[in-house]
């Protein structure tokens, strides 16, 4: 004798387990009927592959280099307005990509705030690949910082105090306590920064534009390809879903099982 | 830290459990049927609005957006029971679109190219020319890279941006290329390579140059509206070359509001639907000429 309730529940769980699920069963169906012949005719794959892959690695990289320090000041320094700073750091994580772009080219474009200075010193970004890394790491940064900071904070201070009793100081400290003890953490907000930057869309085709084997990054082809050959879409967004399946199966390897403190 | 836990745990879970057992179910039971019922009723309100009034639903290139949203103020002012709604993009991203089923009643596409894509699907039926259109290269106001004629479109370090292949603007900037690489002394490989981006649409494409990012881009004349007139300015076309883009509008088959829709494009290809085009930068539909000619029929509209 099953409770309506349970019936309801059920119900309600199919409906929703459809509604997530559907859609990317469509779109595997599709690229398995689509002929397989066409990824060699549209060099655009290719193309857009190679320049996500060095796209983002240069971004993680940035997001790495920056991130690791200031998160580092965030969680341990103490000034006025700390935590409001770190709020506002993390804006783009909620910020319309759209609008990241916009800001983007508003800042860096040859009319934008930064415009004049870059432009004397010969240095021009839109429409090149260093766009297309600022985009990314803009938008993406946050993700990294997030989990940098949770995993600095989760550093037992007791666990610091031993090992300054015990003589490290500063970076020695930093490199032999510190970072190992939430290097997980860290490593699992990466994997989410590095998936936002790989899907990054509306503030690269804002602020960087689109063009075959330049600036135009899987997501970007996605939508161009659909204007002209839609196996070239549909192979292209396969390959993101089984970048982006990777990436949560190792995200969720990395996160420790007691850390609930992003996502 | 760990010293104060051991004092406040245990006053905390004693204050915060012992109400939480007594009052909790009371009021789950009490909410249970609320919220599901506030958001059947949001729901039923936004597929409802409170007039009585029908949308009809407009697929526009996205260079008639100032000109349509025009036609829409005079258009309902006399049509209250209408309110028009617009998808401005690429015609042929629209055409796309329409092809994959979306719902629309009028389509109005920047080239016929992408409309006979829809009457050989059987989508529409009978387009007629809503209005011409003349070519324009934009180049920012302060004309960052010295462009003087079509003749510097070759000239090494131009960033001209286009639109992406298949988009109407492209396809007549194309062809115009091609012409001006025959008439000038310069290979149409070193034009293409000068391409820094290739926009989805027009708007795009005049976008970039209004923010002063690229040097140079083909766009419609209607596109530089008065307020971008500051930020943009234009490198002279030959004539012969600009006047060319002709677009067609169709009522879409499956229409749910076919009067309506009617209703509609005859607006826009009455004399006050036409005057408002003209006002907005369109050539008429019914003026086959050359640019420079049409200047001198233009009295013989009311």
């Amino acid at each position: 004798m099953t409770r309506p309730g349970t019936v309801i529940v059920l119900v309600i769980t199919i409906v929703a387990v459809a509604f997530l699920l559907l859609p990317l069963l469509a779109l595997l169906a599709f690229g398995l009927a689509s002929p397989l012949a066409a990824p060699a005719a549209d060099t655009a794959l290719p193309q857009a592959l190679a320049l996500s892959m060095v796209t983002t690695a240069v971004s993680m990289l940035l997001t790495v280099g920056f991130g690791t320090p200031l998160a580092w000041v965030l969680v341990r320094w103490r000034f006025p307005l700390r935590r409001f700073l770190a709020l506002l750091l993390q804006l783009p994580l909620v910020l319309p990509p759209a609008v990241a772009g916009l800001a983007l080219l508003l800042t860096l474009g040859r009319r934008g705030l930064l415009g004049p200075l870059l432009e004397s010193l010969d240095f021009n970004i839109a429409f090149t690949a260093t766009a297309v890394v600022l985009a990314q790491t803009f938008v993406a940064a946050p993700f990294f910082l997030r989990a940098a900071q949770a995993g600095f904070a989760s550093v037992p201070a007791d666990i610091e105090a031993a090992a300054r009793v015990d003589g490290a100081r500063g970076m020695a400290l930093f490199v032999h306590i510190t970072l190992p003890l939430s290097l997980r953490t860290m490593g699992a907000g990466l994997t989410l920064a590095w998936a936002r930057a790989l899907g990054e869309f509306g503030a690269t085709i804002l602020f960087a534009g689109s063009l075959q084997g330049h600036t135009q990054t899987m997501p970007l082809l996605v939508y161009n390809a659909l204007e002209r050959n839609i196996d070239t879409a549909v192979q292209t967004g396969l390959i993101l879903v089984a970048m982006a399946l990777a990436v949560l199966w190792l995200a969720n390897r990395l996160r420790a099982p007691d850390s609930s403190g992003f996502i | 830290m760990t010293r104060h836990s051991y004092r406040v745990k245990p006053r905390l879970r004693q204050s915060v459990k012992l109400p939480a057992r007594v009052h909790g179910p009371r009021i789950v039971c009490g909410m249970r049927p609320v919220l599901p019922a506030i958001c059947l009723a949001l729901l039923m309100l936004s597929a409802r609005p409170l007039v009585a009034q029908t949308s009809l639903l407009v697929y526009a290139a996205s260079s008639l957006t100032d000109a349509l949203l025009a036609i829409e103020a005079e258009f309902e002012s006399s049509n209250p029971q209408i309110d028009v709604l617009h998808n401005f993009a690429a015609s042929s991203t629209l055409v796309n679109q329409l092809l994959l089923g979306a719902p629309a009643d009028v389509i109005a596409s920047a080239d016929e190219v992408q409309l006979e894509r829809l009457l050989a699907d059987g989508i529409v039926a009978s387009p007629s020319t809503l209005v011409r259109n003349n070519l324009a290269l934009a180049i920012p106001a302060d004309n960052p890279a010295g462009l003087e004629t079509t003749a510097d479109l070759a000239m090494e370090g131009l960033r001209l941006v286009l639109a992406a292949p298949g988009v109407p603007i492209r396809s007549y900037s194309d062809r115009l290329l091609e012409q001006l690489a025959q008439s000038h002394d310069y290979d149409l490989a070193d034009v293409m390579a000068n391409v820094v981006s290739e926009e989805s649409n027009v708007r795009q494409v005049l976008l970039k140059i209004a923010l002063g990012d690229a040097d140079a881009g083909f766009v419609y004349s209607s596109d530089i509206t008065p307020s971008l007139a500051a930020l943009v300015s234009t490198i002279p076309l030959p004539v012969n070359a600009a006047g060319n883009a002709v677009y067609p509008v169709a009522i879409v088959r499956g229409s749910a509001l076919p009067e309506e829709a009617a209703g509609y494009v005859n607006f826009l290809l009455s004399p006050a639907g036409q005057q408002i085009m003209v006002d907005n930068g369109f050539r008429p539909a019914l003026d086959e000429m050359q640019p420079f000619h049409w200047l001198s029929c233009m009295p013989a509209w009311p």
